[in-house]
């Protein structure tokens, strides 16, 4: 899956590994700061990955949405992750 | 560097019902306070996944939490002997008596706040306990702080160590997450409110329970105890966007949800879950529960380790496609309150029921772990032997030993209300204090930043959850626990060529360098304890040593450092109100059939 972000600093551009199972943008995130790109910013400390603290917003191809509780459809080929509203601090990262 | 400087009597680190507590208490005692958090005050820790409940003994609960119709044989005599019992001997009675003592003062100022803030509990008067949601529990917190503009609160601000004074508490530094700038927390009293620990990649806690306030504390110079003690639920493996969930441990309540289970390993055999008469609980020792889930499927799960790890099925074979459906309607009707139609959480209940039904009726779970037992040791007093420094919940280790029995929510509550009060006091006679280790403490937090290049913290990180998935489980052997050490001690030993470059403004990599530290100096203490501990004991089961052996361990082990290494040593457990069980016992099981549910 091609995973496009609109960082700090342009578009960046992921092709993450095609997944069977249905996967969170948060699983997704973490697959890329993990093993692809150690400095993408988004919104993971002091986070419950559960939908519960409602912390870690970003837009999904222009709707937003929490990160942690949204799935992504395993046979998009493309999608795109921006910030969620609010001042921009870097990349997915917002102050709100 | 050029950082903020803040100054109060008190400082406490952690915005959860430990934290919030503490500083209220410490405010009513006439003290400056500030509360400084990782990330938001009621939405950070763990208390927000609660998804069960918490309580006090019923005399409390209806003299002083006013609930008329609690339970009278529920006494607090009875919840005594039941936490010094589930603590394997292990536990501080004098702490113990306090949390009986004091928890329903503690529970009725949060229920003040549940109530004016609008929030719903559910009294269950049987077992003498509130049903509550975890948002509804960090909401009432935020209101209980906001009640008390008094205190300076600081939020999204990682602390990363504490400051001292020839060997005394005197503060904190720490750095905003967002902006990456310095903070610096002079205090005359800190009180440690961090919450508790854990290394697994499965998780049901919030994301970054790293132990930092017990790595602090002992790199301050304190001593950690009880660390190879991790409490561990059923929760989701499968399917993947509700891994985490700690659903399957409601699914066994059946007052939560009506369908029984049955266990099996990956391959469909059954893991037996005795329905001996000796294994029989109640409404008021129900929570031992979970220990007996973890005895009774961890050595049929650990048989085939190497081929499936921590997973196993929850079965409903036995049910009707509509039976699991309605299941799940059972089970919202129960937590209602707290959640949206049909969801907990997050997770559409009906759909899990359909994901069950199309998985041959399966449910694909693991043991994940909800608390640590161990921590910082204090006395009585939530003093730890670092003049200056307190601690309160999670954080601290004594109270419950080698397995939790009371509830988390009330040790917070509790501990908080008593520590906030002793800092204060503490403070009212204390004198300001310059740190002697404000530029060390500034070096070690900024040298993965100014690192150019190095081992990655998210990689290393990784790394850690592998080791204690594969060695360190909730089911562990001598040779797992060998290699995991080795590992362990490895890794640890490459925590300083941790590199972070990069911008200072919400640089994942430089907030996991500061927690990873803190994880990894937990892991290694915990490891090695479990390691040195050739016995099983509450929530330390091992397959090789099955037997509690009260002869030859009776007795914590503690951990410090000493010159950047941990050092063990031993804690004789006190018997001030009832004396220990001298009695060895072939296994867990047996100790908990004749001991916790004896009577």
């Amino acid at each position: 899956m091609r995973v496009e972000i609109e960082r700090s600093g342009g578009l960046a551009v992921y092709e993450v590994p095609a997944f069977a199972k249905t996967m969170t943008i948060m699983d997704i995130l973490d697959y890329i700061y993990a093993n692809l790109d150690h400095s993408l910013a988004y919104f993971r400390h002091s986070s419950c990955n559960q939908a519960i603290c409602g912390r870690c917003s970003v837009k999904l191809d222009g709707v937003q949405t929490l990160a942690c509780a949204k799935e992504v459809d395993p046979s998009a080929e493309c999608i795109r992750l921006s910030p969620a509203n609010g001042k921009v601090l870097r990349d997915l990262v917002v102050i709100r | 560097m050029e950082r903020k400087i803040y100054t109060s009597d008190v400082l406490v680190i952690g915005g959860s019902g430990a934290g919030v507590m503490t500083a209220v208490a410490a405010l009513r005692e006439g003290a400056s306070v500030t509360l400084v958090c990782k990330g938001k005050v009621g939405k950070t820790g763990n208390a927000i996944m609660l998804g069960g409940t918490f309580g006090v003994d019923g005399k409390g609960a209806k003299e002083v939490c006013g609930e008329a119709d609690a339970n009278q044989d529920y006494t607090p005599e009875s919840l005594f002997k039941k936490m010094v019992d589930c603590s394997f001997g292990l536990g501080d009675q004098e702490l113990q008596k306090q949390f009986v003592e004091e928890g329903p003062y503690a529970v009725k100022e949060l229920l003040d706040w549940v109530k004016e803030s609008g929030a719903t509990f559910v009294f269950a008067p049987s077992a003498c306990r509130w049903r509550a949601g975890g948002v509804a529990f960090g909401n009432a917190l935020r209101y209980g702080l906001e009640k008390h503009p008094e205190i300076g609160v600081f939020e999204d601000i990682l602390v990363s160590d504490l400051l001292t004074s020839g060997g005394a508490a005197c503060g904190a530094l720490g750095f905003d997450v967002f902006s990456g700038e310095l903070y610096e927390f002079r205090a005359k009293a800190v009180v440690m409110c961090t919450g508790g620990w854990q290394p697994y990649e499965l998780r049901n806690t919030n994301y970054d329970m790293t132990g930092d306030g017990i790595a602090m504390a002992l790199r301050a110079g304190a001593k950690a105890m009880d660390m190879e003690f991790l409490l561990a639920i059923p929760t989701i493996q499968a399917p993947e966007y509700a891994r985490g969930s700690i659903i399957p441990f409601q699914m066994t309540m059946p007052n939560i949800f009506p369908l029984r289970e049955k266990n099996t390993d990956m391959d469909g055999v059954e893991l037996v879950y005795s329905k001996e008469e000796r294994y029989k609980t109640n409404a008021s020792n129900s929570k031992v529960k979970k220990l007996l889930y973890n005895c009774f499927l961890g050595p049929g799960m650990y048989e085939k380790w190497d081929k499936y790890g921590n997973n196993y099925y929850m079965d409903y074979s036995a049910y009707t496609d509509d039976e699991i459906r309605e299941g799940f309607k059972t089970f919202y009707k129960n937590q209602h309150w707290w959640h949206g139609k049909d969801k907990y959480h997050y997770i559409d209940l009906q759909r899990l029921a359909e994901h069950i039904i199309a998985n041959g009726k399966r449910l694909q779970v693991g043991f994940g772990n909800e608390y640590s037992m161990g921590g910082i040791e204090i006395g009585p007093d939530f003093a730890s032997s670092v003049p200056g420094l307190y601690a309160a919940g999670e954080v601290t280790g004594g109270l419950f030993g080698g397995f939790r029995s009371g509830d988390g929510l009330t040790e917070m509550l509790t501990h908080g209300r008593r520590a906030g009060v002793n800092a204060a006091a503490y403070a009212k006679g204390a004198d300001w204090k310059e740190p002697d280790n404000l530029a060390e403490a500034e070096a070690f937090l900024m040298a993965p930043l100014e690192r150019k290049e190095g081992i990655s913290p998210i990689e290393a990180w990784k790394k850690l959850e592998q080791i204690a998935e594969v060695g360190f489980g909730f089911i562990r052997d001598g040779k797992r626990l060998e290699k995991a050490y080795e590992e362990i001690t490895e890794l640890r030993k490459s925590m300083d060529r941790l590199c972070a470059a990069g911008p200072r403004e919400y640089n994942l990599e430089w907030i996991n360098s500061v927690l990873l530290r803190n994880l990894a100096l937990c892991t290694e203490a915990g490891i090695c304890s479990a390691l040195n501990r050739k016995e099983s004991r509450g929530c330390h089961l091992r397959v090789d040593e099955p037997a509690v052996k009260n002869d030859e361990f009776l007795f914590s082990f503690e951990a410090f450092l000493k010159d950047g290494e941990l050092q063990y040593g031993k804690k004789i457990p006190e018997a001030k109100y009832i004396p220990l069980d001298r009695n060895n016992y072939p296994s867990v099981l047996d100790c908990i059939a004749e001991t916790i549910l004896k009577d």
